[in-house]
């Protein structure tokens, strides 16, 4: 039986009068990498900001490790939060701070030493390739090298689970690959649990071990990449299914 | 509290920036100002000089500035010997020159004197007294002026006082003196009040100056008041009042010398007080009603309305144009009305003149009567020698007839001729001596007659005379006080006049008798000694001659002892009294009398109704409009009275129950021109630092405040739920804008916009005028809220690093510190952040 890192139960969300999230169930065994795929405004990024609590979700339970999100207190929240690697579709970094600060950055507040840190966030630029880039100003990087900072800044806090929130979707085509590339790499280590919100069907179909679509703000389809893309049973499914055999 | 600031929280930087901004800027704001001030200050003393330094300042146009100093230099030297002239600064056209005067003439004398000296330079040149130390009283009413200025003298501190226009200037003998002194004359102030009566009607100055002199009258007797004087027309200075006084003389002299008109208006109409109305004047042409006013017709005003009828005042025309008595009201645009009623006129002016004319007229008669009698008949004296003379013939005659009567008895019938002829000749001489007597005492009767004539022509003018011009003119003195003297002369003429001819009249009737017995005697005397000188007569006893020489010799004798019985003395005095010494024994000059009246008669104003009409009416507007435009009494007196027990009285007096009544400070302490100044310099002081103070406050909000509240609008906290449902839409609608301003950016901006902008305010001593701290710190507030608004537009914070902050798990402290403010704009925030910073 494997361990559930991430359980996910009836969670609901709305802006306004839009019903963003109504009723998402999900689960994340530890290790698993799962990515969510769904029409944009489905409610992936809500799901997956929620998980964190960027996002306030207005009901429903989210259980990571055994913490419950929704009920912590801020500064509870604060250390979870520390155990998450979050990867932005804009990459949010500091712009005044140089590559490797912005990677040393989360372990300098968190009381490691600065040699240390910038060991570490070293360490996880080389893994994605920017060592050589080490006191560029993010404007001085390409949308690529950026994005790659930002998953670096995330692995150097050795989080549990991985939350990526469609890392390529600001990235030219050229430039996707470069990520995709990085992030395959991280899934075949294998060593974190990946929830990750994306349209790289590809990419999907190739690193997910389960694929959940959404619709509506709930999850429509749910299984392994074979299985919801080879014989979907909903429309969303299907219509992958579609797009990946055109 | 005590938690919040051992801990290591954002919310002990924001109190940290808060607490150095507020100082920081209160004490840049602080000395800002005080730069200014001494800036100023010193500016001041290049303008005005040192303390004491000068006495007057000179001021005058630019262009005219050398004819100025020259005059004053003039003066100087002809009456201030040792007194120094100095150029000050030109300011906007106009230059200035300052004049220090030697000690010795720092004195009363001197100094109330000054605008004689100096009032009438050059450009509209004027000056003002610099001397120092120096206090002003100001808004001293000018009756009181000299009373308050005596008091004020007794401090002992007090040089001298003198008159600075509206205010009494004081001239201390140090400055140490100035507070204390300043302490006393507020004492002083404080003593006494100014009770202001406002008049609930309309009311003409005499009548005001009689009302406050009633008032005033009426406080003193009350118990406790002890003194109250009546200052209404004293609003400028003595000389002012002297003014009004003969206005008003003018006025009443004018008013009494005018036409008197009485409108009586037809049945259903009504005229009020301001009224127009036209009656025929000189024009051919008569009015008409919705025809337009021609230049020529009289023009009356309604002035005044009561229980003695409507009465008005010629303003345009004279009261000799009217041709009839039908008034017709005048419309505005001049255009003539309907018929309103009739008038009656009475020309006090026509009457006068009149008057004066007869009299004139009179006494000149008068005096012609008294010449020509005493040209034709020589004078009493003649009168009373030719009696004499007459009585001495008459002895003469009677001694001859008894000559030719003892002739007879002696001879027997045969008279002497000598003796005969002595006799006729007497008889023909007393003749003449008789019609001269008869003749004088005709001249007597023609001026018993003409006397009797001017009484009572002299009756008719006195009844002139004491018309109501005179009466109303009797207290108005100049020309009132002429007539009043013409009126007492003329009675006297006319008691003299009538005393004399009851003299003349006891003259003629005692005398008249003898005249005609004597004239009878002549005829008789004449016929006889004719005869007797014809006819060679015979006397012999018993013969007719003889019996008529008897009979002629009785009536002589009978006439001498008639005349004897005279008292020729008495009846010569009496005579003598009438001609020479008319009325010297009266002191009055008959020639000086008629020269007097024909001088008042040159005197009287030879002016129009219509001029009278403008001339009252200027008047009223000038001593109206320019001493008392409040329609208010001013009564002088104590302060701390019973206000309630002041008040009755005041009203009973004045018949008004609702009058109102106010209690007036008599004079208020002003600084001197330094002490002016200086206190306009602190208040531009306090009025630059509340400049820099508010400047800076914006500055500390678009530098660093303005990132706060940005930040705390992205992080939308909120202090209360967010969503709560109502049954009604309206109460969740409200529900939504409470929490929507109920956030900490909005509140975090009203509190620290208020703090900072108060605390500020009052410790860098800043001020803007009327407004307290607790006003400031509203302000505050609201330009912190307003700034709230605009927040993110001011100081932009970066969405995406903090959510990736967020995301680290980093805390708030943490994501202010790396991240907001490091990116924010440079500031006291950014400065003071730099400290806590972990990657610097």
């Amino acid at each position: 039986m494997s361990f559930k890192l991430l359980k996910i139960s009836g969670l609901m969300k709305s802006y306004g009068r839009k019903q963003a999230l109504n009723g998402v169930d999900l689960a994340v065994d530890r290790g698993e990498t799962v990515v969510i795929m769904g029409p944009s405004g489905c409610g992936k990024s809500t799901t997956i900001r929620c998980i964190n609590r960027l996002t306030e979700p207005d009901e429903g339970r989210i259980i990571l490790g055994g913490a419950e999100i929704t009920r912590l207190k801020m500064k509870e929240l604060m250390e979870v939060r520390q155990r998450i690697g979050f990867v932005f579709q804009h990459f949010n970094l500091i712009r005044r701070l140089s590559t490797l600060d912005n990677v040393a950055f989360p372990l300098r507040i968190q009381g490691v030493s600065p040699e240390e840190a910038n060991c570490r966030g070293e360490a996880a630029l080389q893994k994605v390739g920017l060592g050589h880039k080490l006191l560029e100003t993010p404007e001085e990087l390409s949308g690529g090298e950026q994005q790659r900072v930002g998953i670096a800044r995330a692995l150097a806090l050795e989080p549990e689970i991985m939350l990526w929130d469609e890392p390529t979707a600001s990235l030219d085509p050229i430039l996707v690959g470069e990520v995709l590339e990085v992030m395959e790499e991280l899934v075949q280590e294998g060593r974190t649990t990946m929830l990750i919100v994306t349209h790289e069907l590809f990419f999907a179909r190739k690193a997910a071990d389960r694929i959940v679509f959404m619709d509506k703000g709930r999850v429509v389809e749910s299984g392994t990449p074979e299985q919801v893309l080879e014989n979907p049973v909903s429309e969303i499914g299907r219509k992958y299914h579609h797009l990946l055999h055109r | 509290m005590l938690a919040i600031l051992k801990k290591d929280t954002f919310i002990k930087d924001i109190l940290l920036m808060l607490l150095l901004s507020i100082v920081g800027s209160a004490l840049f704001a602080t000395g800002f100002a005080m730069v200014t001030d001494k800036y100023f200050a010193k500016a001041v003393t290049g303008i005005i000089g040192d303390f004491g330094q000068y006495d007057l300042l000179f001021q005058t146009r630019e262009e005219l500035k050398g004819a100025m100093v020259r005059q004053i230099q003039q003066v100087i030297a002809e009456r201030f010997p040792g007194a120094t002239l100095r150029a000050g600064m030109s300011v906007v056209g106009k230059a200035s020159f300052f004049l220090t005067l030697p000690e010795r003439y720092k004195n009363q004398a001197v100094f109330n004197s000054l605008g004689y000296y100096f009032n009438n330079l050059p450009g509209n040149g004027n000056f003002t007294i610099m001397t120092e130390p120096r206090l002003n009283i100001a808004s001293v009413p000018g009756g009181i002026f000299d009373r308050l200025s005596k008091e004020v003298e007794q401090i002992p501190e007090v040089l001298f006082t003198y008159n600075d226009g509206g205010s009494i200037g004081v001239i201390l003998k140090n400055a140490r003196a100035v507070k204390p002194v300043q302490r006393k004359i507020e004492a002083i102030l404080a003593k006494y009040q100014i009770l202001e009566v406002r008049l609930t009607q309309v009311t003409n100055p005499e009548e005001l100056m009689t009302m406050g002199k009633k008032v005033s009258q009426a406080l003193t007797g009350i118990k406790g008041v002890g003194y109250a004087k009546d200052i209404t027309m004293s609003s400028g200075s003595d000389d002012y009042q002297y003014l009004v006084n003969t206005l008003f003389e003018v006025k009443r002299f004018l008013t009494a010398y005018a036409a008197e008109v009485k409108l009586n208006p037809n049945q259903g109409q009504n005229l009020e007080v301001g009224d127009l109305v036209a009656v025929n004047g000189q024009n051919v042409k008569k009015i008409r009603s919705g025809e337009l006013l021609e230049p020529l017709e009289v023009v009356i005003k309604v002035t005044s309305k009561d229980s003695a009828g409507i009465h008005g005042m010629i303003i345009q025309g004279d009261s000799s144009f009217l041709r009839d008595n039908v008034a017709y009201k005048l419309l505005p645009g001049d255009k003539i009305g309907g018929s309103v009623g009739t008038i009656e006129v009475s020309s006090r002016k026509t009457q006068l003149i009149y008057a004066m004319d007869q009299g004139i007229k009179l006494l000149t008669q008068l005096n012609m009567a008294i010449a020509d009698f005493n040209q034709t008949t020589g004078g009493a004296g003649m009168t009373v020698s030719g009696i004499e003379k007459v009585y001495q013939r008459l002895a003469d005659v009677s001694t001859a007839m008894r000559a030719v009567e003892s002739n007879v008895n002696a001879l027997g019938g045969k008279v002497s001729r000598e003796n005969l002829t002595r006799m006729v000749v007497l008889i023909n001489s007393v003749g003449d001596d008789l019609n001269y007597l008869a003749k004088t005492f005709g001249r007597v009767q023609l001026l018993e007659n003409r006397f009797n004539q001017a009484l009572d022509g002299l009756h008719g003018a006195q009844y002139l005379f004491g018309s109501p011009l005179v009466q109303n003119s009797l207290s108005s003195g100049g020309i009132g006080d002429k007539l009043q003297l013409l009126d007492t002369q003329l009675t006297a003429v006319e008691e003299s006049l009538r005393s004399r001819v009851q003299k003349l009249d006891d003259f003629i009737n005692r005398f008249n008798p003898l005249v005609s017995v004597l004239l009878n005697w002549r005829n008789k005397a004449k016929e006889f000694a004719t005869q007797v000188n014809n006819f060679g007569a015979v006397f012999t006893p018993g013969s007719a001659n003889y019996k008529q020489l008897t009979g002629l010799l009785h009536s002589t004798d009978a006439i001498i002892t008639n005349i004897t019985g005279f008292n020729l003395p008495d009846l010569k005095n009496g005579l003598d009294i009438i001609s020479t010494r008319f009325f010297g024994s009266d002191k009055i000059d008959l020639t000086a009398l008629i020269a007097e009246l024909e001088r008042v008669k040159d005197s009287l104003p030879r002016l129009m109704d219509e001029e009278i009409g403008r001339s009252v009416g200027l008047i009223d507007k000038y001593a109206d409009g320019d001493s008392n435009p409040g329609q208010s009494i001013q009564i002088f007196t104590r302060a701390h009275l019973d206000r309630e027990l002041v008040d009755a009285a005041i009203r009973d007096n004045l018949h008004m129950s609702s009058a109102s009544i106010f209690s007036l400070p008599v004079g208020t302490m002003q600084p001197d021109i330094r002490g002016e100044l200086y206190k306009i310099l602190g208040e531009v002081r306090s009025t630059i630092a509340a400049l820099i103070v508010l400047i800076l406050w914006i500055l500390t909000f678009i530098m660093d405040q303005s990132l706060v509240i940005s930040m705390l609008k992205m992080m939308d906290f909120s202090l209360v739920p967010k969503k709560v449902k109502f049954s009604s839409p309206v109460w969740t609608w409200l529900y939504s804008l409470f929490v929507k301003f109920i956030n900490p950016a909005t509140l975090y901006a009203l509190l620290i916009g208020g703090v900072w902008l108060g605390f500020t305010f009052a410790l860098a001593g800043a001020e803007i005028p009327y407004l307290n701290y607790w006003i400031i710190g509203l302000i505050g507030s609201l330009l912190g809220i307003l700034i709230a608004t605009a927040a993110e537009r001011i100081n932009p914070v970066n969405r995406d690093e903090i959510m990736a902050g967020l995301s680290l798990g980093l805390p708030f402290r943490t994501i202010m510190r790396e991240i907001v403010i490091p990116a924010g704009r440079p500031g006291l925030l950014q400065l003071l952040n730099r400290w806590k910073m972990v990657m610097k």
